[in-house]
């Protein structure tokens, strides 16, 4: 598929891009402690790990709960300090560090870019936009099929700026997996849910419920697609922040929050 | 169809390409250029039922004693406007049509360079010999 083609291409020369500016850029050399934070973040899995770095990073107490608020009073102290328009707010955060917020950011304006480009290609022999509804139609239908090879499942709004597409089946982390081990964990809990299996009959694809650690790493994977909405939506001319949440693991919903600018 | 200056401007009005044949004349150009922003502008008001990608023609007249020019717009669904300059009372709009058609293309190609920052000028060569190839067609 051409298409598909051209997608992995502009992939390709957006990355070696970043990697040449960043090489540019940033002519000192990574500190050990940086990287060994990358790879902590690379191999987080197991909850019992992370808990143990956590502590020993913030030197506190041992109960969970307490880390736990302590996490969401240090995101609220750095979404403070920090609001830079190109960074999603997330759902599920723990500590970020500037590196993961660098990161988080690049990735997203990936993305962004992508977003454009195919709006841009895609949208010469489409008829105009009369309301916002059609351009939301325009980057659920037209976008994602030229990039997904399918439509977004369902388009909601809540009327007062906010636009959620579902997607039941996404494609870029629909071939996800995890350890035999968390797999086991997973279908165990899965199993003993009925309402999953009612769900599995009817549907063929298996959704598999994540713990939060694996949602966290999810989270990764899906900065680019909350970007290639943001680029489509302001090419052809919407403001807004999209972020994204994944309860199990092919279904997505991206959510779009238009900026009115007065 | 002789065409005597082309210009791309962007989403904030902010020129990205300008064209002349003539590089002396370039001021004047920009000039009209510039006014015939309004015209985009009122279009979008004034116009709700629209089909794709609208062309109009711009009688400029006798800006100069000597010359007349007309102008042509094209504007892309990203907002881009696609500005022509021609010296020919002869020129139809459906050739001119076909004309902006690639020219949208090309401007397409162009934005498409991952190197390309959306907003800044566009100084790709490509775009430039391309451009040229399709007026002396």
């Amino acid at each position: 598929m051409s298409v598909s083609y051209s997608l992995l291409e502009q992939i390709i020369f957006e990355s070696v891009h970043y990697v040449i500016r960043t090489v540019h850029s940033q002519s000192k050399v990574l500190d050990p402690e940086e990287t060994n934070l990358r790879v902590k973040i690379a191999t987080r899995f197991n909850e019992k790990e992370e808990e143990e770095e956590e502590e020993e990073k913030k030197k506190k107490e041992k109960d969970i709960e307490k880390d736990q608020d302590k996490e969401n009073q240090k995101e609220k102290e750095n979404g403070k300090k920090k609001k830079q328009e190109n960074v999603p707010q997330l759902e599920f955060i723990s500590s970020k560090t500037d590196i993961e917020r660098n990161i988080i950011n690049r990735l997203e304006i990936i993305g962004y870019r992508l977003g454009e480009r195919t709006a841009e290609r895609i949208a010469k022999n489409k008829p105009r936009f009369q309301e916002e509804v059609e351009k939301m139609r325009f980057v659920a239908k037209d976008i994602w099929t030229a990039l997904f090879g399918k439509m977004v499942k369902n388009l909601r709004t809540n009327h007062q700026g906010k636009w959620m597409f579902q997607d039941d089946d996404f494609k870029l982390i629909r071939n996800i997996s995890f350890t035999l081990s968390e797999e086991l964990q997973n279908v165990s809990h899965q199993q003993n849910t009925r309402k999953n299996q009612q769900k599995q009959k009817q549907t063929n694809t298996t959704n598999i419920i994540m713990t939060e650690s694996q949602k966290q790493i999810l989270q990764s994977y899906l900065y680019i697609p909350c970007g290639i909405i943001r680029g489509a939506l302001s090419a052809i001319g919407v403001e807004c922040t999209v972020t994204v949440i994944c309860e199990q693991l092919p279904d997505c919903v991206f959510t779009a929050k238009i900026i009115n600018k007065k | 169809m002789h065409i005597v200056s082309l210009a791309v401007v962007g989403k904030k009005n902010n020129p990205l390409y300008i064209y002349c044949e003539n590089p002396k004349k370039k001021e004047n150009f920009e000039y009209i250029i510039h006014t015939s922003l309004d015209f985009f502008e009122e279009n979008k008001i004034t116009n709700n039922e629209k089909n794709s990608n609208e062309e109009k023609p711009l009688y400029v007249g006798l800006l100069f004693p000597v010359e007349s020019y007309r102008v042509y717009g094209y504007l892309t669904l990203t907002n881009y406007k696609l500005i022509c300059i021609i010296d020919d009372t002869t020129s139809k709009n459906e050739e001119v049509g076909f004309f902006m058609v690639d020219f949208h293309k090309f401007l397409c190609e162009a934005i498409c360079n991952p190197f390309y920052i959306t907003g800044s000028p566009i100084n790709s060569q490509i775009f430039h010999k391309k451009i040229i190839q399709r007026i002396k067609k």
